[in-house]
């Protein structure tokens, strides 16, 4: 695919595709274009902060509530897991137990453990443990 | 309801380690007392070697709880008790029910020498293969990973 990018005085920035059919090319490049716009609303100390997905380490829920982890905040978000894997499942939202989901693209290294368990370590040097029922999943999902 | 499921799940989960380890003893068991020129097992060896059987995967299951996460020296230190224990309980038994009464002196050593063996077999080969088993998780990831950039 040839990128070109022309460069105007004035207006407003648009992105064009020119394509003779839509393909899974043009679509991973329209799903790369919107994924920006997705943000996730969470709340901490009453003040509203909009998160992109790439910056949420992982997500857990707590006595019903679930809370966003980001590399040094935690955010209280309205979304519930099924709701974040299922829209977020492009930006490597992974559902890793229960009552948490990971973003995949925020996992630094993984360790196969005793009883097919994976340690994965996170940029921020947390671990989460995926237990063996998720962790076939999570093997499917990085064979894709 | 909830209670007896889980119980259930666990009990059915207890009872593959029961058999694997009742059939490598009784494989062992077979082996030396074929050696001995004999060709038939006392069925009631049988059933107490599985009795103990059954109670070594207990104590596994109680030192390696289903959803534990042990690592490094915690794992270390209680896979050795684990290993103690069950080498203790099949000693014992061995003596407490005769089984290796009408065998040589040196069959109960050559059986419990056997069973440390494969103990460190089975350890190393689990060791290793989590080993090969992470650097290809890890070049999963990386692939993942980049396809996403």
């Amino acid at each position: 695919m040839k990128v070109r990018i022309e460069h105007i005085e004035e207006g407003e920035n648009e992105v064009v595709i020119r394509c003779d059919k839509i393909n899974d090319e043009i679509l991973e490049v329209m799903a790369s274009l919107h994924m920006d716009k997705r943000k996730i609303s969470g709340r901490k100390d009453g003040v509203i902060h909009l998160l992109a997905p790439s910056q949420i380490y992982y997500c857990e829920s707590v006595d019903n509530t679930v809370f966003a982890y980001t590399n040094d905040d935690i955010f209280k978000i309205s979304e519930n897991l099924n709701e974040l894997e299922m829209a977020f499942y492009d930006c490597g939202f992974f559902r890793c137990s229960k009552s948490m989901v990971i973003n995949l693209n925020a996992i630094t290294s993984l360790k196969s453990e005793m009883g097919n368990r994976i340690d994965t370590t996170l940029k921020n040097g947390e671990h989460i443990v995926i237990s063996r029922h998720y962790a076939k999943s999570l093997r499917e999902v990085l064979q894709t | 309801m909830k209670g007896i499921f889980k119980l259930y799940k666990w009990e059915l989960n207890n009872e593959l380690y029961t058999s694997l380890y009742f059939a490598s003893m009784l494989s062992m068991y077979s082996i030396e007392v074929l050696l001995h020129g004999e060709r038939s097992v006392d069925i009631l060896i049988m059933l107490e070697m599985l009795c103990v059987c059954y109670i070594v995967s207990i104590v596994q299951k109680i030192i390696f709880t289903d959803d534990s996460n042990f690592k490094g020296k915690s794992l270390i230190i209680r896979t050795i008790v684990w290993f103690v224990i069950s080498i203790l309980l099949i000693t014992t038994a061995s003596f407490l029910f005769h089984w290796f009464v009408n065998l040589q002196s040196w069959a109960l050593g050559a059986f419990i020498a056997c069973m440390v063996i494969c103990f460190i077999i089975i350890w190393t080969g689990m060791h290793i293969a989590n080993r090969i088993d992470t650097k290809n998780l890890n070049h999963m990831l990386s692939n993942y990973q980049e396809k996403r950039k």
